[in-house]
C-alpha cells in the first residue's frame, strides 16, 4: 500500500472547523465579572463562616454570571463572561493583577487584554475589599527566610501555588454524571442526618454541608439558565436546523447535571457544566477530565445499541467538546507565565490502560477520543495515553503512533506499568492504582479520590552545582544563598566534591519543604466546596478538599529541573579533575567565574567530557545513583498530607531557571537555558533515540511519582513512511520495558529542516541520519541537506 | 580474542533488515565504486578527516568483546522489533574471521544476524559466515564484467559466482539482491532485465531491491579532502527509479521487486 488512504471528509467537520476558527480568532482578555460577583458575595455574607461565604459567592456567580451560547455550538458552557477570558481569584491572589495593571495587555508571555471597564471593576471593587486578605499576601508574609533567599536567587520556583487556585486534581466527574446533583444532595442529606450540633466538631461539619448544598444548588441553577437561554435563542432563530439544535440544548441542560445523565450527549454536557464550575470556583491549571473513555463509554454504548446515536454523531459531539477545551485561558502572573507559557490549562484527558480487574480497558471511545484530537488539532485538551503493554492491543498502539506522526506533539505517551508503580508509591492500593490518570503535564492522579499539589515547586539543579563550586554563593546575585560546603579547591577526592553537591541538594530540598509546610497551612483557608462536591469522602467526612477530605492525601510534588546539567557537570569534574587530572580544580573554577572567556580550551575539554544521553555505563550509574539519592531525600520528609513526593517536569521552567545560573562544568555557558525534562542537553547526544531512552531509563521513574518528562525529536528516518509505524511501536514497547514513564515526540519534518537551513544558529544540536551515520544537520553541505529534505516526508505520510 | 578495523556502529537503524538493528560498519573495501556513499570506509586503516572545522578520525580497532558490548546495549529493541545485528561496510569479507567470531557471539545470545556483503573474492570467506547468518544482502552492481571493472575497479566474476554458490547451500528466502541504481551507469533496460534473470536462477533469492542513487556521501568526500567524481549527478527519486524498474512487473518473477524497501 502506498501513501495515505484518501478518505472523504466527514460532514460534521464543517461545523468543527467553524467552531475552531472562531476560538482561534478570539483574543484572550481579562474577565473580571467573576471576581466582582465573588467579592459582592463575600460582602453580602459577612459574618458567615469562610467556607459558607465561599459557597454563597459561588452560588451567586452561578445565578448572575453572563450566560452565552455561541453560534454552531452543541455543547455549551463557559466559566466566564467572555469566550476566552482570564479569571482572577481575588481571594487567592488579587494583587497579581494589581502589579500588572499597566502591562498585562502587552506583556511578552500570555498577554490578556484588559478593558477599561474591567480595570474599573478591579480598582473600585476588588482591590479595596481583598487588600490584606488573600492567600498570596499571607504567603509573601510568612515565607521562611532561607526559602525566600533561594527563591530570589532563582534556585526555587515556589510562588506558583500562592498565585492561583488548586488545580492539579481530577474531580469525580463520573459521580456527577451518574448520580446527578440530586444524587449528591441525597449523599449530603444522609450525612447531615447523622450529625448532632451538641457533639464536638459536628457544628463545623454542619457548616460544611451547608456550603456543599449551596454549591450544588448553584450548579443546578446555572444549568437551568443555559436551558432558558437556549430556549430564548430558539424562539428568535430563523434557521430551522439551528432552532432544532437550540431546543435540544435547552432540553439537555434542563435535565443535567441536576439528574443522572441518560445519553452520551447528556453525559458530555453534564461533565462540561461541572468542569466549567470548578474552574469558575478557582482559576488554576490542571483540572483534569481524566479517563473519559471509561466513564463516558456506558452512555455511548447504550445509545448505539438503542439506535439513538450514530458513530458520526458521537464523534461530532466529542469534537465540539474538544473545541470548548480551548476556550478557557489560565491567568497567571508574568513570572509563572514565563515558566509555563501558552495559557496552559493542562486539561489532561487520558485513554487506554486497564480496568479495575487489571484487564484491557481500550474501547471504541478510546479510538474516537484519539480521533477528536486528530480532527480538532488545537492546543487543548492535553491528550494522554496510558499504554499497557501486557493488555492493550497493537491496534490501539498503532493509532497512537499515527497520531504522534501528525506532529501536533500529542498524545503524551505513558507507560501504564510505571504509572501504576507511581501510584503504589503514593500509598494507593493496587486495585485503585489501576485507575490512575495522567494529570496536568505528566503527573499522576486518581479521579475523585486524591488530594495533592502534584507540582508544588521547582528546584534548580544547575544552581546546586554552582553552589558546590562556589561555596554556596550565587554567581549572578553575589549572595550567600545556600550551604557553606567549603572551598572546592580543597576537595581532594571526587567523593568530597560529590558530597558537597549532595549537601547543596539537601539544603535546597529542606528549604523547599519548609516553604511547603507553611503553604500547606495557609492553604487550609483555600476551601473549594464546588470541587469537593464530587469527592465522595469529602461529603462523607464533611471535610473540604483543602482540609484533606479526599480518600488519599499525598505530600506535595517537588520537581527537579536541569537533570542533564547536573549529571554532565558532575561527570566532567570527575573526568577532568579527578580521573584524568587534565585540569585542576582551581583552573576550572576560574574558567566558570569568567564564563570561559579566555578559557576556551577549558570549555572544549568540558564539552568533550562524557555526556548524559549516550548510554555510557559510567554516566548511567551516576544517573541512577543521583536520582535514587534525590528520591530518598524527598521521600524522607513528611508533611501533614503524607510524605513529600518527587517529579521531573519542567514545563518551560528550564528557560527562566537557566537565566539564573552561571557557567557550569558541563561546558554550558552562563545564563542560557538548562536542559529540558529528563532529556539530554542540547547537542550533547550523539547516539540517537535508542541511546537516549536507555540513558533516561537509569532514573528510577517509578519513584518520581509526580512524573518524568521526556521530549524526543523524532528521527525523520522513523516518520518518512508507513513502514516506520511498526518500528515506532516496537520502540515504544522497548521504552515501557525499560521502565521509562513518558515520552512526547517532536516530529522533524520537511518544514523544520527548511527552517534549519535558513536559521542554522537555532538548530545547532539537530541530529540527522545520513547514509548509515548520524550528523549535525547544519554542518552538512547544502546539496546533502537538500537531498535529505527531499527524502523527508512533507508532514508525515508520503 | 580477535580484533578488527571498524568504521562505526549505528544503533536502532530502521533500514538494514527486519526491525530495529545495530549496524556494524567494517572498514576496508577491495572495490572502488565511483558512486560510493561511504568513501571513508574504503581504506582499511583509520583516516584523519576534517568535519565542520574539527579534526577527526574515521575508524578504530575494536575487539569482539568491545563490539559485543555495544550490540548488547540494544537487546531490548531487538526483542520488541524482531531486529538484530547487521554487519556492513566497507567490506565484511576482508575481515571474515573477526566477523565469524562476532556472529557466533550474537548467536550465543540469540540475536538475529544479517550482513551486507559485496561477495567479492574467495568463496571461503563467505562460507565462514553463512552458518551464523539468518540472511544477507548481496550487491550486484551490474551484470557486465567489463563495465563493472570500469566503475568499481574490479570484475564481477567472483561476485556472481559466489552468490550462486551461496544460493545452493542457503535456505530459501535468505538472500536479498541489492542494486544501487545509478544514472546512465546501470539503469538501462538490459542490465535491469539481466539482473532479474540472474536472480531467477538463485533458489534462495528472497527479493530484488533497487536503491535509487543519492549524494549523501558528499560530506564524507569533502571531509576527507577527496574529489567526488559523480558530483554532477542529481539524486534519483522513487518515481525516477520506478520508471526504470517497472518493466520487471511484466516478467512474472518468483520474488518481489522493491525500491527502497517498498514492493512495486
Amino acid at each position: 500500500m502506498l501513501g495515505v488512504d484518501i478518505m472523504e471528509e466527514k460532514k460534521y467537520m464543517e461545523r468543527v472547523r467553524r467552531l475552531k476558527e472562531r476560538v482561534l480568532a478570539v483574543r484572550p482578555e481579562m474577565d473580571l465579572e467573576n471576581a466582582r460577583i465573588l467579592t459582592r458575595g463575600f460582602q453580602e455574607s459577612e459574618g458567615e463562616p469562610q467556607v459558607v461565604q465561599k459557597a454563597y459567592a459561588f452560588r451567586k456567580q452561578c445565578m448572575e454570571k453572563t450566560v452565552k451560547i455561541w453560534e454552531d455550538e452543541l455543547i455549551v458552557g463557559n466559566s466566564g463572561s467572555k469566550q476566552r477570558g482570564g479569571l482572577l481569584c481575588p481571594d487567592t491572589c488579587w494583587s497579581v493583577l494589581d502589579a500588572e495593571l499597566d502591562t498585562i495587555s502587552t506583556r511578552e508571555y500570555d498577554p490578556f487584554f484588559l478593558r477599561e471597564e474591567d480595570r474599573r471593576i478591579f480598582v473600585e471593587e476588588i482591590r479595596p475589599y481583598w487588600k490584606g486578605r488573600s492567600t498570596y499576601e499571607k504567603w509573601l508574609c510568612q515565607i521562611p527566610e532561607t526559602t525566600r533567599i533561594l527563591r530570589d536567587c532563582g534556585v526555587l520556583y515556589i510562588n506558583r501555588k500562592a498565585v492561583r487556585g488548586w488545580g492539579e486534581t481530577t474531580a469525580g466527574y463520573e459521580m456527577v454524571i451518574r448520580e446527578g446533583l440530586e444524587g449528591i444532595r441525597s449523599r449530603i442529606e444522609k450525612v447531615r442526618e447523622t450529625l448532632d450540633i451538641t457533639k464536638p466538631g459536628h457544628y463545623q461539619k454542619m457548616v460544611y454541608l451547608r456550603a456543599l448544598s449551596l454549591c450544588a444548588e448553584g450548579i443546578g441553577i446555572l444549568a437551568k439558565r443555559y436551558a432558558q437561554k437556549a430556549g430564548e435563542m430558539a424562539e428568535e432563530e430563523k434557521d430551522s436546523a439551528r432552532r432544532k439544535e437550540l431546543l435540544e440544548i435547552a432540553k439537555v441542560c434542563s435535565r443535567v447535571p441536576e439528574k443522572p445523565a441518560r445519553t452520551f450527549r447528556e453525559a458530555i454536557q453534564s461533565f462540561y457544566i461541572y468542569h466549567t464550575c470548578i474552574f469558575m470556583e478557582q482559576n488554576a491549571a490542571s483540572y483534569n477530565p481524566g479517563r473519559m473513555d471509561q466513564y463516558l463509554y456506558p452512555y455511548y454504548k447504550a445509545d448505539l445499541e438503542a439506535g439513538r446515536l450514530t458513530e458520526d454523531q458521537a464523534q461530532e459531539l466529542l469534537d465540539c467538546l474538544w473545541v470548548k477545551f480551548s476556550e478557557p485561558c489560565l491567568f497567571q502572573d508574568e513570572i509563572t507565565a514565563k515558566f509555563s507559557a501558552g495559557y496552559p490549562m493542562f486539561q489532561n484527558i487520558c485513554v487506554g490502560g486497564v480496568d479495575e480487574n487489571g484487564m484491557d480497558a481500550v474501547n471504541d471511545l478510546s479510538y474516537m477520543i484519539l480521533q477528536a484530537t486528530m480532527d480538532v488539532q488545537l492546543y487543548q485538551p492535553s491528550l494522554s495515553v496510558r499504554y499497557n503493554m501486557a493488555r492493550n492491543p497493537n491496534k490501539f498502539l498503532k493509532k497512537v503512533v499515527e497520531l504522534m506522526k501528525l506532529g501536533t506533539g500529542f498524545p503524551a505517551f505513558h507507560s501504564d506499568e510505571v504509572g501504576i508503580q507511581m501510584m503504589l508509591n503514593k500509598g494507593v492500593p493496587l486495585k485503585e492504582a489501576y485507575d490512575w490518570n495522567p494529570c496536568g503535564c505528566v503527573e499522576t492522579n486518581l479521579s475523585g479520590r486524591m488530594h495533592c499539589y502534584t507540582s508544588y515547586a521547582d528546584y534548580n539543579l544547575g544552581s546546586v552545582v554552582e553552589f558546590a563550586l562556589n561555596n554556596g554563593r550565587s554567581r549572578k546575585y553575589g549572595v550567600d544563598a545556600s550551604a557553606k560546603t567549603g572551598n572546592p579547591v580543597e576537595f581532594e577526592t571526587f567523593e568530597q566534591f560529590l558530597e558537597a553537591v549532595k549537601d547543596q541538594i539537601r539544603y535546597v530540598i529542606k528549604a523547599m519543604v519548609a516553604g511547603n509546610h507553611v503553604n500547606d497551612d495557609i492553604c487550609m483557608e483555600r476551601v473549594c466546596p464546588a470541587l469537593s462536591l464530587s469527592f465522595k469522602e469529602c461529603i462523607e467526612k464533611a471535610k473540604d478538599y483543602a482540609w484533606g477530605g479526599p480518600k488519599y492525601n499525598v505530600g506535595n510534588g517537588l520537581d527537579a529541573i536541569g537533570v542533564a546539567d547536573l549529571i554532565n557537570s558532575i561527570a566532567a569534574v570527575k573526568h577532568l579533575v579527578y580521573d584524568t587530572k587534565l585540569l585542576d580544580m582551581k583552573t576550572l573554577v576560574e574558567a566558570l567565574e569568567h564564563d570561559f572567556e579566555g578559557y576556551e580550551r577549558v570549555r572544549e575539554m568540558c564539552l568533550e567530557s562524557p555526556k548524559y544521553g549516550n548510554d555510557e555505563e559510567e554516566i548511567n550509574s551516576l544517573t541512577a545513583h543521583m536520582f535514587t539519592f534525590i528520591a530518598d531525600l524527598i521521600e524522607s520528609y513528611d508533611s501533614r498530607f503524607g510524605h513529600m513526593t518527587a517529579g521531573i517536569l519542567p514545563v518551560s521552567g528550564n528557560t527562566p531557571f537557566g537565566l539564573e545560573v552561571g557557567a557550569l562544568p558541563s561546558g554550558r555557558k552562563a545564563y542560557v537555558p538548562l536542559a529540558d525534562g529528563v532529556s539530554p542537553g542540547a547537542g550533547t547526544d550523539k547516539e540517537g533515540m535508542g541511546a537516549i531512552i536507555k540513558s533516561v531509563s537509569c532514573i528510577p521513574h517509578g519513584r518520581f511519582g509526580q512524573g518524568t518528562l521526556l521530549n524526543l525529536k523524532l528521527d525523520p528516518a522513523f516518520n518518512k513512511d508507513e513502514n516506520s509505524t511498526p518500528l515506532l511501536m516496537s520502540f515504544l514497547k522497548s521504552m515501557c520495558t525499560l521502565g521509562v514513564f513518558h515520552v512526547q515526540f517532536n516530529v522533524i519534518d520537511k518544514e523544520v529542516l527548511l527552517d534549519a537551513q535558513k536559521h542554522p544558529e537555532d538548530y545547532k544540536g539537530l541530529l540527522i541520519r545520513v547514509a548509515g551515520y548520524t550528523a549535525y544537520f547544519v554542518e552538512l553541505g547544502k546539496e546533502v541537506q537538500d537531498d535529505i529534505i527531499a527524502r523527508t516526508a512533507h508532514g508525515t505520510v508520503c | 580474542m580477535k580484533s578488527a578495523w571498524i568504521l562505526r556502529i549505528e544503533r536502532i537503524s530502521p533500514n538494514d533488515g527486519k526491525g530495529l538493528r545495530t549496524v556494524v560498519f567494517f572498514k576496508g573495501c577491495p572495490l572502488r565504486c565511483k558512486w560510493c556513499a561511504a568513501p571513508e570506509s574504503q581504506k582499511m586503516k583509520p583516516e584523519s578527516c576534517l568535519r565542520a572545522g574539527r579534526a577527526g578520525i574515521f575508524g578504530k580497532e575494536m575487539t569482539t568483546a568491545q563490539v559485543m558490548k555495544e550490540i548488547r546495549k540494544d537487546e531490548i529493541f531487538f526483542y520488541h522489533s524482531q531486529g538484530g545485528v547487521t554487519l556492513s561496510g566497507g567490506d565484511v569479507l576482508c575481515q571474515a574471521d573477526f566477523a565469524r567470531e562476532l556472529l557466533m557471539e550474537c548467536k550465543e545470545s540469540e540475536i538475529h544476524t544479517m550482513a551486507e556483503l559485496d561477495m567479492y573474492g574467495d568463496f571461503e570467506n563467505v562460507r565462514k559466515l553463512l552458518p551464523w547468518l539468518d540472511g544477507f544482502y548481496a550487491d550486484v552492481k551490474m551484470m557486465d564484467s567489463t563495465l563493472h571493472k570500469k566503475w568499481t575497479g574490479v570484475g564481477n566474476e567472483s561476485i556472481l559466482e559466489n552468490i550462486k554458490k551461496a544460493a545452493l547451500i542457503c535456505p530459501p528466502n535468505t538472500i536479498s539482491i541489492r542494486v544501487p541504481l545509478i544514472w546512465d551507469i546501470n539503469d538501462g533496460r538490459e542490465n535491469i532485465q539481466a539482473t532479474a534473470r540472474y536472480c531467477e536462477e538463485l533458489k534462495s533469492c528472497r527479493e530484488l531491491e533497487f536503491l535509487p542513487y543519492h549524494r549523501l556521501g558528499l560530506s564524507a568526500y569533502e571531509s576527507l579532502g577527496r574529489e567526488y567524481e559523480l558530483k554532477h549527478l542529481p539524486a534519483m527519486s522513487f518515481a525516477d527509479a520506478y520508471e526504470k524498474v517497472k518493466l520487471l512487473k511484466k516478467m512474472d518473477l518468483s520474488f518481489p521487486v522493491k525500491i527502497s524497501g517498498k514492493v512495486i
